[in-house]
């Protein structure tokens, strides 16, 4: 009982004077034929002090925190959507809860297969919330070789943010989302401002503080325009 | 002899207050009073100081949008803040009544905030001027010196939408329960067809229609009779209002309410919080269809042994150097012979010689008796559920006290813990961690690579007084064998934490005392005797005096948490809050009498800061700066 009582006591100290931030990788891989890889990462390693200490109660600030079971379980929940949707293949997956970095990947028929996984949710959240995301996040004209990674900010996103306890917002304070595209032929042009176009021609990259990306400073829309 | 006092008290009371004091028309039938005085706050900080400081110009450029120029500054709201401001709230007949009194100089300032519609719908009597709102159950009222605001609510009326809403339940459940029956007994192949058009038929058969008429005729009767009574309730609020206005009653003030005139001091705090007899409060509160019920706590407990003669005062006092806030919790004797011996446990001395102030940025100490707490609890149970009503529950509780209190050995379980312990947070601590960061070539492939960086973590020592050094080593031994404990020269380490777990703890025994604690370091010192301790005189008395005693060195905290750990918006006022920290000290004293008593002290700079009450304003200040 007391050792319990101590060690969230601890926790809780822990938990404010600890840093809290975590990036999202987004990697895609483009054929030419319009199949390819996607690779997502969550990397919250930078803040695995703090996720250890929550991991340890049951909730914090009114939101429960899930167990490594949980966890496991949601993982479950994603990999058997992932099964379930055509044109999706070779799912690999890989949950480091020591370092807390998760990462889930498949190949893909078309981009329209990755646009299949989200579409469901992104439809019942929109309706739901009454936002206006759109359901196509990535597309590729073979015939232009365009490649475009899709984005509409929604308004809901400051709202939602700015509605969250000061003490919650800081978690976004050095968080960041990068966009890693690769390609067979070499690029020609890019849109975003923000985004580097590798010397070999041969990628792009994007990385976007999520402040910017949650206040609709900066957003990760890109059209890439690819050598015929 | 007590009534003498009591009448005495109250003149003194009546004389010393201005003919204008607004106290004379709370009722003495209040069950709460709260009170700010104007004029003690004017003399900590004048009106002018108060609309120069940021705080002060942000409230009065508010008031300038708000009534669209109307009103420039705080002195043209007309507010007589030299005066006293009350709220009381009162429950009487199943009524709770909201009313706040503020004191005018006039009634101008407050007339250009009022919209076209309240203009339009006040009425005047006299010098007395009063709109209802559109529900009747709000009065604004006013007169040249006295701005009075009345919210009241029928707790008949809420109950009677309740009763609705309960009364359509039970008819839906009812009907359904009836549908499942007949689904049930049909087979299962033709359910679905059968259903449909079962539920079709139903909602277009006339048996629904006339379900429905009764539904709706039963609606409306109850929608008449609740308008038939918000109307009246409407009514009784404006008489109860103008009563207050004119502070008439036939059981007179509150300045004849013995209790109340108990808990009014010198005058000389700025604020203030009066809650009397608990017991009425909840006999009030609890709806009345749960005293005819099964869940009626009257026919198990004995509410009244448990609230009866509760009551809390609560002052806030801005001094030079400190804030206070005093609560007073007075019992019924009852009650105050069962807490008393819970609270009054002695504090082991030897704690001090395991602590060192400069190292320690807040405690808390607790000095409970277990014997005493493992005495009292059964008694109290008993009293409190042995009603002689004959109730299965309140029999139930008397007997498992009973059995309770013959199982244990009060006196022995107190050997184990006897109830007295301190919990000590020591400085923080640097601690290198290592996270997963990513490296980019030229082209944007990337690997994993590990980076390091400085976390800070708390430290801390936890201690309770244990006469039984055996069952310690017993359970170490166990510990040992079962890969739980590793011992480190008589101190042990616990090794079955998470591995994740960001500190490291320790378990040891010295001297009659248990530690738990994160610093190898300190335990180790403590256990060979060559720990430095230093407690000063203050401290120690806090913490022995005391039931309970909170220290926070606020200074100390504010400069050794990083930067980083602050919100965003005050990272660049650390220096101006380090050195404008002081220490937050909160006591509460053991019973004494019927009373416990409570302090908590919020100490100030008093460099750059006139008294306590100018340092919050200069906070708030500086916290508004960008």
């Amino acid at each position: 009982m007391s050792k319990r009582v101590l060690v969230y006591f601890s926790l809780f100290l822990c938990i404010s004077l600890c840093t809290s931030c975590f990036e999202i990788l987004e990697e895609i891989k483009l054929n030419k034929d319009g199949s390819g890889t996607i690779m997502v990462t969550l990397n919250m390693s930078k803040s695995k002090t703090k996720l250890a200490s929550l991991m340890l109660l049951d909730s914090i600030n009114g939101y429960k925190i899930p167990s490594e079971d949980e966890i496991d379980e949601s993982f479950k929940d994603v990999l058997y959507h992932l099964e379930n949707t055509a044109g999706i293949s070779n799912i690999k997956k890989t949950k480091d809860f020591d370092n807390y970095v998760f990462t889930i990947s498949c190949d893909f028929k078309n981009v329209d297969n990755v646009n299949a996984i989200f579409k469901d949710l992104i439809k019942e959240q929109n309706k739901n919330n009454y936002t206006n995301f759109t359901t196509t996040n990535l597309s590729y004209n073979i015939s232009t070789n365009v490649f475009k990674r899709h984005f509409k900010y929604d308004d809901t996103i400051k709202k939602s943010f700015n509605s969250l306890k000061t003490e919650d917002r800081k978690v976004f304070d050095d968080a960041s989302y990068t966009c890693i595209y690769r390609f067979e032929d070499k690029v020609k042009s890019i849109s975003n401002a923000d985004a580097k176009i590798a010397p070999n021609k041969g990628a792009v990259f994007l990385k976007v503080d999520a402040l910017s990306l949650i206040l609709g400073d900066k957003n990760v829309e890109n059209n890439i325009e690819l050598t015929k | 002899m007590k009534k003498f006092v009591i009448a005495v008290s109250a003149f003194c009371i009546t004389v010393s207050l201005t003919a204008q004091d607004l106290i004379s028309k709370i009722p003495s039938t209040a069950s709460a009073v709260v009170s700010i005085k104007g004029k003690n706050v004017l003399e900590l900080m004048s009106l002018d100081e108060f609309s120069n400081s940021k705080f002060g110009a942000f409230l009065e450029k508010e008031l300038v949008d708000e009534t669209k120029g109307k009103i420039e500054t705080l002195e043209d709201f007309g507010l007589d803040y030299d005066s006293s401001f009350y709220y009381f709230f009162e429950m009487k007949d199943g009524v709770y009544t909201n009313c706040f009194l503020i004191p005018l100089n006039n009634s101008k300032g407050f007339l250009s905030t009022l919209r076209n519609s309240e203009i339009k719908k006040t009425v005047t009597e006299g010098n007395l001027s009063y709109f209802q709102n559109y529900s009747g159950d709000t009065v604004t009222m006013w007169n040249e010196n006295v701005l009075m605001l009345v919210m009241a609510t029928d707790k008949k009326i809420e109950e009677e939408s309740y009763n609705y809403y309960d009364n359509y339940q039970n008819e839906t459940v009812v009907k359904e329960a009836v549908e499942i029956v007949e689904e049930v007994s049909e087979s299962s192949e033709e359910v679905e067809e059968v259903e449909e058009t079962v539920v079709e038929d139903y909602y277009s058969s006339d048996a629904y229609k006339k379900e429905q008429e009764e539904r709706e005729k039963k609606r409306l009767e109850r929608q008449e009779k609740r308008e038939a009574r918000e109307k009246e309730f409407s009514k009784e609020i404006l008489e109860n209002a103008k009563k207050i206005m004119a502070g008439t009653y036939a059981t007179k003030s509150i300045l004849t309410n013995a209790n109340y005139l108990k808990s009014i001091r010198k005058g000389k705090e700025e604020a203030s919080v009066w809650v009397n007899d608990f017991a009425r409060i909840y006999e009030q509160a609890i709806p009345s269809y749960m005293l005819g019920g099964d869940f009626n706590p009257y026919r198990f407990m004995n509410i009244d042994k448990l609230y009866g003669g509760l009551s809390v005062l609560a002052t806030l006092d801005f001094n030079e150097d400190h804030a206070i806030i005093k609560t007073e919790y007075s019992m019924n004797d009852e009650m105050a012979d069962v807490y008393r011996p819970m609270y009054n446990g002695k504090i082991n001395k030897n704690f001090a010689k395991y602590l060192n102030e400069d190292n320690m940025l807040a405690y808390m100490s607790l000095n409970l008796s277990t014997e005493g707490v493992l005495t009292a609890y059964p008694s109290l149970a008993t009293s409190l559920f042995d009603t002689g009503s004959g109730e299965t529950i309140g029999e139930s509780v008397a007997l498992g006290a009973k059995v309770f209190s013959m199982l244990i050995d009060e006196e022995e379980t107190a050997k184990i813990f006897r109830g007295d312990m301190f919990l000590a947070l020591t400085n923080l601590t640097e601690k290198q961690v290592t996270y997963t960061d990513y490296e980019y070539d030229a082209d944007y492939n990337y690997k994993e690579v590990e980076k390091t960086k400085t976390e800070t973590i708390p430290g801390f020592m936890f201690m309770f007084t244990s006469e039984e050094q055996e069952i310690f080593n017993r359970l170490v031994k166990i510990g040992i064998k079962e890969n739980q404990l590793e011992a480190k020269n008589g101190v042990y380490e616990l090794i079955d934490l998470p591995s994740s777990t960001p500190f490291s703890m320790y378990v040891m025994y010295k001297d009659n005392t248990v530690f738990f604690g994160s610093s190898l370091k300190d335990m180790a010192a403590i256990k060979n005797g060559t720990f430095v301790a230093k407690l000063s005189r203050e401290h120690k008395k806090n913490i022995t005096k005391n039931a309970s005693s909170v220290y926070v060195n606020g200074k100390k905290i504010i400069s050794e948490i990083p930067v980083e750990s602050f919100p965003r918006e005050i990272r660049n006022k650390i220096d101006f809050l380090t050195s404008n920290t002081e220490d937050i000290k909160f006591n509460f004293q053991k019973i004494k009498g019927n009373t416990m008593k409570g302090e908590l002290i919020w100490e100030t700079p008093s460099e750059g800061h006139k008294n306590s009450f100018v340092y919050f304003i200069n906070m708030i200040d500086a916290l508004m700066d960008k």
